[in-house]
């Protein structure tokens, strides 16, 4: 057994070191609604969603990933003062940036750390969850060649459904079969992913040396909790609400 | 079942157990039985041309025929593959990897081949990182807004805006016309995206029918994050209302009437609001005519009529003219008030919007106080009986035009005008008894205001990286009062001589006119995700020229100035403050940071009979700190250093009179006061577990200040500002804590005020303190199935330390209920006792209780409200005051019960 091992770790360090770095996306939304059209019938809307979708601009994401696990997050940025404090949480919050999506490929895991206003919670399921219809669809971003796939995310809701279409731009060339959000499990990495009006395009990827491991904590605080559950939790704090 | 296997054979493990493996290969070894009838199988290895095994290839299989679906396969860490093809199907395969070039191979249809072994040629290139530069075409919706349905949250029963906000989640209005979500102030109301009367919140949301209402922009349900909106002006919390279709066509509204029926006092209300909405045009109407002491507005709608001013140049706060203008008003004994405005606001073309209020109130208030004084005089204490009988009108006029341009998407122009006229008479007779000695002072007093606010803004973003605005800001006033005082003794006779009359007549003529021009540019230079560094060029210019002159009146008419000249004053004023500022804010994880430096070039400048100037340089540095713990759950923190100059009256060389007892000596010789102040800023809130806390703190210490030191002769006093090196120390610490335990609200809310200065009275100075606390318990009821039941207790205490020791105590019981009844019927009552305490430990205690029967019928257009206002017939509020030299006990008279009865009627 000892034998084997060393076996796997000398071929490894052969191999080049593309298992540990950083991937940064850059979020935007999907779905354009500042038109010409809404100017002229609204601007007040107008300017608002002009604002916010110039706010989702400033957001930046990390993917950091080893062999094994990887997580998404929110990465810094300072949104300057001259922006609306409440259209930065507002898009901060529908971006996900208040949350970690935690991924452990050996044991197919797919843990999200959620921030409610309820409190944070950890909803747990298999990382393969996603069933992708693989399309020959390609194009070029960057000079990377990228094969469109497609899926559409079950958002459960106070006991309605909300089809989430995803769009994932990946790029075979590039071996991290890892993608935004609780996206993965494409053969190349996910370059540009919209899901609803949600979007996220690659910025850069950074490999890091071997010697420079990247070291993921696995989501620990909040509660694991079930999907019923964290809709049950919602009603009571939407019902303290009202009163 | 394809995902899954590759799933399995894709996960290269360092570190992989026996057990797994074998678990593995005995899955393998099942799906291989299963799938190898309708597929073809493909394996083999890729590797570099020197041998070495490559992992994580990914090897795509895309068919060459349409209709079928694409097929991949990734290295394991040996670099073996295995792709599963569909029969009968030919594929072109490629394995791409980064820094080596891309290897392709074409299968055909029936390929006989089942194992293919891939060797990849390294491209020159290095790869520590790749940098895409793709900009993403989004696709084009239409709009899609996530909005509060009102019907949801009503039973029809609701007469205005309020009634519904007072049922929507997270909605709180206040007594006094706020409206707060969350606990947040909101700060305007649009209405279909247009300001309301500038934003006010009262007007719109006591005048707005309820039944026009259709959605409530306000939360956003499904993302959890609070959606409020802001006007393109400004930072604050707003909400939008949106009317039902059917209600945009035609004129809306409701008119109300109502008459006093138990006695026979004449108290009346005639109220009407009505409203024409379109998709390019709106107007509305509100009309008000009562005698029951009831306003239109609140005073923070007023302070928003007055304050228009740019948000990008708050340096300096302007004074307040109307002060008392807004606001309920029943402590009085007689009033009447009338009220009309019209607010229309539309688009010229899409690219500009124009907004325009006029607002016309005219009151009249009668008023009744009664105060027992005792000066804390430093040798003997004297007791003063005063009655004051006050007979105040008051005409009030605005005119507003608002217009906002937006040319490009990236910039944004908006000027906005505004016109005041307000014109108050007071007439008051003052009955004093000092030393049984009975004088009486009689004052009428009129005031000519006029204003115009004005600012121009233009924001442009050039690109995410450079943004800039620039605010030109400016304020005309004149400002003409005359006062006459009359009365049976000299006034003021320690400090004035007369010449001998019966009745001594003195007139004062007031004349005060300022310009104030403030211009700021401001650039924000983004320099990456976690340095911003903004600089800001400004010039802040204060004009300010000022009359007084006051003099007797002979019985014969002529007039004679006092003391010769002593008694008039002439000054002209000028302050220049212009300003370079560098800030930088950075971001280090959670902790945001921003440190400024202002660097002040302050210009005095004050002609009377002597000039002094005052030129200097000062440096003003601010530190914010922020850190999120979480978005709801944060603390901030915000030190500064500043200055302030004293004001045109501050400098007056000679006397003026303020009132019947005092007159006021500037002092041309003030400097900037100089001070310190740090706030500290907690707020958690935990919705689900309906748990809200905040704690703020506030300390102020002004290393140098000005302080009013007074001179008494008898109780008539001179009041002179001074520089005062001795520090002067405020603070402040409040909190909050509410949570909901089961059907009910409990919260508990401590304010501790504190503070230090030295005071100068007869040349003597004592050290003053000054404290407060005050702690309020409240529970309510927090389940719609509930009755609306509040109850409120505050218990305060104060201190007064200096020329005496003084201390005061007050209660205050509120109660409120709301409960509907017999489906149509509401009832509501409230019930408010206070008791104060005072230095003698003698109590004095009022209450005060209204209730109302409300009769409304769904989709009936008549209502009906019985109302007992004041039901206890309470006719006078006490309470208890102090000042620096005084302290005394206050009563005010109020209006008698009225019962009324009035009708509604909806358009």
């Amino acid at each position: 057994m000892k034998k084997i091992l060393i076996l796997i770790f000398l071929i490894c360090n052969c191999a080049l070191a593309q298992e540990h770095g950083r991937i940064t996306y850059k979020a935007y939304f999907a779905k354009s609604e500042a038109t010409e059209e809404l100017r002229e019938k609204d601007i007040m809307r107008y300017q608002e969603r002009l604002d916010e979708e110039m706010m989702a601009k400033m957001l930046t994401f990390n993917l950091d990933f080893n062999p094994s696990e990887s997580i998404f997050y929110l990465g810094n940025s300072l949104i300057s003062e001259h922006e609306n404090q409440e259209t930065k949480e507002y898009v901060t919050g529908l971006f996900y940036g208040f949350d970690n999506l935690y991924i452990n490929k050996d044991e197919d895991l797919l843990l999200e750390q959620l921030y409610y206003a309820f409190g944070t919670i950890l909803k747990s399921r298999k990382a393969s969850f996603v069933e992708w219809n693989l399309t020959s669809e390609t194009k070029t971003i960057s000079g990377y060649k990228c094969f469109k796939a497609t899926y559409t995310y079950i958002q459960k809701w106070r006991g309605r459904e909300f089809p989430w279409e995803v769009i994932a731009w990946y790029c075979p060339e590039i071996p991290v079969q890892l993608g935004p959000l609780r996206y993965s499990g494409l053969p190349g990495l996910i370059l540009e992913l919209s899901e609803d009006n949600r979007g996220y395009v690659v910025e850069s990827i950074d490999f890091f040396e071997k010697a420079k491991e990247v070291k993921i904590k696995k989501p620990t605080k909040g509660e694991l909790l079930t999907e019923e559950e964290i809709n049950r939790r919602h009603e009571k704090a939407k019902e303290q609400l009202k009163n | 079942m394809n995902d899954r296997f590759l799933n399995l054979i894709r996960k290269p493990n360092l570190s992989f157990r026996l057990n797994r493996t074998l678990k593995k290969i005995f899955l393998l070894s099942v799906w291989f039985s299963s799938v190898h009838l309708n597929s073809q199988i493909l394996t083999g290895t890729v590797k570099d041309s020197l041998n070495n095994v490559l992992q994580n290839v990914n090897i795509i299989a895309e068919p060459i025929q349409d209709d079928y679906s694409l097929k991949f396969a990734i290295t394991d860490h040996l670099g073996r593959y295995k792709l599963n093809l569909e029969k009968e199907v030919s594929y072109k395969i490629s394995v791409s990897y980064i820094g080596f070039k891309k290897e392709e191979l074409q299968i055909l249809v029936d390929f006989k081949k089942k194992e293919y072994h891939f060797v990849l040629i390294v491209k020159t290139e290095t790869l520590d990182e790749i940098i895409i530069d793709y900009k993403p075409t989004p696709i084009l919706i239409k709009k899609d807004t996530i909005t509060y349905k009102v019907s949801q949250f009503t039973n029809g029963k609701e007469f205005k805006m309020i009634d519904i906000l007072e049922k929507l989640p997270g909605f709180e209005v206040e007594a006094d016309g706020t409206v707060k979500v969350q606990g947040k102030d909101v700060s305007k109301v649009l209405v279909e995206n247009k300001p309301f009367f500038g934003g006010s919140t009262k007007l719109a949301i006591e005048n707005i029918p309820a039944d026009a209402l259709d959605k409530i922009e306000a939360i956003d349900n499904f993302n959890e994050v609070n959606f409020l909106k802001e006007v393109s002006d400004s930072n604050e919390l707003i909400v939008n209302v949106k009317l039902k279709k059917d209600k945009k066509k035609f004129i809306f509204g409701d008119l109300e009437a109502g008459a006093e029926v138990a006695n026979d006092n004449g108290f009346y209300i005639l109220h009407a609001a009505l409203f024409s909405y379109s998709q390019k045009k709106s107007l509305s109407f509100i009309g008000d005519l009562n005698t029951v002491g009831s306003r239109s507005f609140s005073f923070e709608d007023l302070m928003r009529f007055q304050n228009i001013k740019s948000n990008y140049t708050t340096k300096r706060n302007r004074t307040n003219n109307l002060l008392n203008v807004g606001g309920e008003n029943t402590d009085v004994i007689e009033t009447k008030s009338q009220f009309g405005a019209i607010n229309l606001s539309f688009d010229l073309n899409p690219n500009v919007q124009v907004e325009t209020y006029g607002i016309i109130s005219k009151r009249s208030n009668s008023s009744l106080q009664e105060s027992d004084i005792q000066y804390l005089q430093n040798d003997i204490f004297r007791t003063e009986e005063r009655t004051f009988a006050i007979r105040n009108d008051e005409i009030l006029a605005i005119g507003n035009l608002k217009i906002n341009k937006t040319s490009t998407s990236n910039s944004r122009l908006i000027y906005n005008g505004q016109f005041q006229l307000v014109k108050p008479n007071n007439n008051n007779v003052l009955e004093s008894v000092l030393d049984n000695q009975m004088r009486l002072f009689e004052n009428n007093e009129t005031t000519n205001n006029s204003r115009v606010n004005q600012f121009l803004e233009w924001h442009k973003k050039f690109d995410s990286k450079n943004i800039t605005s620039v605010v030109i800001d400016h304020s005309y006033e004149d400002k003409a009062i005359e006062n006459d005082w009359n009365s049976n003794v000299p006034i003021l006779n320690s400090f004035v001589t007369y010449q001998p009359d019966d009745i001594y007549n003195l007139l004062q003529f007031k004349n005060f006119t300022n310009n104030n021009i403030d211009f700021l540019a401001k650039h924000y230079l983004v320099l990456n995700n976690l340095n911003h560094i903004y600089i800001n060029i400004g010039n802040s210019l204060d004009v300010t020229k000022f009359e007084t002159l006051d003099q007797q009146r002979l019985n014969d008419g002529s007039n004679v100035n006092l003391f010769t000249d002593e008694f008039s004053n002439q000054i002209r004023y000028t302050l220049n403050n212009f300003y370079l500022g560098l800030e930088y804010k950075l971001k280090i994880g959670k902790w945001e940071n921003k440190f400024s430096v202002f660097s002040n070039f302050y210009s005095l400048n004050s002609k009377q009979r002597n000039t002094y100037k005052i030129n200097t340089t000062l440096l003003e540095p601010i530190w914010n700190s922020q850190y999120d713990f979480n978005p709801r759950d944060n603390i901030k923190f915000e030190y500064k250093f500043s200055n302030k100059f004293p004001l045109a009256n501050q400098l007056l060389e000679q006397f003026s009179i303020l009132n019947y007892n005092s007159i006021y000596q500037g002092n041309a010789l003030l400097r900037n006061e100089r001070f310190h102040n740090a706030t500290l800023n907690y707020t958690k809130s935990n919705l689900y577990k309906g748990l809200i806390i905040y704690v703020d703190a506030i300390y102020n210490k002004k290393i140098r200040s000005i302080r009013n030191s007074i001179q008494f002769i008898d109780i008539d006093n001179l009041v002179t500002p001074d520089i005062v090196d001795t520090p002067e120390i405020n603070a402040r610490l409040s909190g909050a804590i509410e949570k909901q335990i089961n059907k009910f609200k409990l919260s508990f809310r401590p304010t501790f005020t504190w503070s230090e200065y030295l005071q100068v009275v007869n040349d003597e100075s004592t050290l003053n303190n000054r404290n407060r606390q005050s702690m309020t318990l409240m529970l309510r009821t927090a389940d719609k199935k509930l009755p609306r039941i509040s109850a409120k207790y505050t218990k305060s205490f104060s201190q007064f330390s200096g020329l005496s020791n003084t201390s005061l105590e007050s209660d205050r019981i509120y109660l409120s209920a709301n409960i509907d009844f017999l489906n149509n019927f509401t009832f509501s009552t409230n019930y408010e006792m206070t008791s104060n305490k005072n230095q003698n430990n003698q109590t004095n205690s009022y209450q005060i209780a209204n209730a109302s029967v409300v009769y409304k019928k769904k989709n009936n257009p008549l209502s009906f409200e019985l109302s007992a206002k004041n039901f206890l017939n309470n006719d006078v509020k006490i309470d208890n005051r102090f000042s620096d030299v005084l302290i005394s006990n206050h009563r005010v008279f109020t209006l008698p019960r009225i019962v009324m009865l009035s009708i509604r009627y909806k358009l």
